[in-house]
């Protein structure tokens, strides 16, 4: 084999490797994304770039090898053979086979992404037109504004959407509101309407995305869990600009205290982990990191260059 | 679109309240202050039926319409969706707070103390 072709695929490879499994098992654990969620969330969007486009071109480079050491000049000649008539582009059986598989995950990839697009917001919408039907209408005695759910579990969750068609919603329970004070009330609108504004469900959809399409990779999973919690921490902050974090944090308290106690055998979600970590920062808000928060930046740069410029035929 | 979904919340309204099913004209007659037309009012109760909240009974010569399930039973079904973490609905909304194990309610109640003490320091 080329000695070009090897270095490309050594460090394919490695980078796919590393960012399916223990660079994202690493982020997971490590304590400074708390600090600088935001670097944090820009890093795992790298990582999930990057570790995508790694697989793909490991697996192309691979099977393209045979034609020319350089995969973009392999490529073009692929693509000439196969205009030519050759209907395995001049590859052989195993090269052909490993083109086909490659061409399936960039397929899968391709496709899985607008399909959860479209289902979640058919569940979105669905959802949304029968809380606009059964919500009762907002206490008047009660800042802010938002739709009322008749039940007693202490719930409270946003809908995300565009205001041209379908305008975003925050459904509180009657049971959330009866725990609630008015500072605490605000708090948490002001939480909800930072994940509104900001479009986190937006950032969250690629994620989505992947472990779908990519279940059995731990690395995908493990990332779509830590956006979540990052999202979280990024709209605690933001609330924390304009309402009293430590009204929100008692809310939090409240509302993830008492949804547990309303469900004793744990069947629901269980990561009151997330609950207590976004108590106990914004009671103590750790100090900000610059060092880190540039450390982040660069080490996502890094990576969504890397795979692509050893790909480049100036080597 | 808001109007429309509005009505429909106002009719579903007077549906939920009503112990009997109601004719197009009852539930014109229960909205009496809006001056709505008939022909709205057949409009948005089908718009109701196809999405399965209205069923119709057509029997007598004015169809009579009652809801499918009571206001309780919609209600139920969309904190399952809420609260279900692995349900397709999950990326359609974002939770303010998941639900905790008894150990970590303790924590919480520990934290809560603290930060309502807080509250109160700040307060004044």
């Amino acid at each position: 084999m080329h000695l070009h072709t090897l270095t490309i695929l050594l460090v394919t490879s490695a980078v796919a490797f590393a960012l399916l499994g223990p660079v994202p098992a690493m982020l997971e654990r490590a304590r400074w994304p708390s600090r600088e969620p935001r670097a944090a969330l820009i890093l795992w969007q790298a990582i999930g770039l990057a570790g995508g486009v790694a697989v793909l071109a490991a697996a192309m480079s691979l099977a393209l090898a045979p034609l020319h050491p350089s995969p973009l000049i392999a490529a073009g000649a692929f693509a000439g053979n196969l205009f030519a008539g050759d209907p395995t582009g001049g590859l052989g059986v195993a090269h052909f086979v490993l083109f086909l598989f490659a061409l399936a995950m960039s397929a899968r990839l391709a496709g899985v992404l607008p399909m959860t697009i479209w289902r979640t917001w058919q569940a979105r919408h669905r959802h949304r037109d029968l809380v606009g039907l059964v919500s009762r209408p907002w206490p008047a005695s009660r800042p802010g504004h938002g739709h009322v759910l008749d039940h007693p579990v202490a719930a409270v969750y946003c809908l995300p959407g565009r205001a041209v068609r379908g305008a975003p919603r925050v459904v509180f329970t009657t049971g959330a509101l009866a725990q609630l004070d008015d500072t605490e009330l605000s708090a948490v609108l002001a939480h909800e309407h930072a994940h509104l504004t900001e479009r986190h469900d937006l950032v969250a959809m690629p994620f989505l995305a992947w472990v779908t399409a990519f279940p059995w990779f731990p690395g995908v999973r493990r990332a779509r869990v830590s956006v979540a919690m990052l999202l979280e921490l990024v709209a605690d902050d933001r609330a924390a600009t304009t309402a009293d974090p430590a009204a929100l944090a008692s809310a939090l308290a409240r509302i993830g205290g008492s949804a547990g106690a309303a469900t004793p055998d744990g069947a629901l979600a269980i990561t009151g982990a997330g609950v207590l970590l976004r108590v106990r920062r914004l009671l103590d808000p750790p100090p900000r990191s610059p060092r880190w928060r540039a450390t982040a930046y660069l080490m996502a740069a890094t990576l969504v260059m890397l795979p692509p410029s050893v790909m480049l035929p100036v080597w | 679109m808001a109007r429309l979904g509005e009505l429909e919340h106002a009719i579903m309204d007077v549906l939920w309240a009503s112990d009997s099913s109601m004719t197009a004209r009852d539930v014109r007659d229960a909205l009496s202050d809006r001056d709505l037309a008939a022909t709205t009012i057949l409009t948005v109760l089908s718009r109701l039926e196809n999405k399965g909240l209205v069923t119709r009974d057509r029997s007598a010569r004015a169809h009579r319409y009652r809801p499918t399930d009571a206001r309780d039973v919609h209600v139920a079904s969309l904190m399952r969706q809420a609260l279900d973490s692995a349900s397709n609905t999950d990326a359609a909304l974002a939770r303010f707070a998941d639900a905790v194990t008894p150990e970590e309610a303790a924590a919480l109640a520990g934290a809560l103390d603290e930060a309502m003490r807080r509250r109160r320091a700040e307060g004044g």
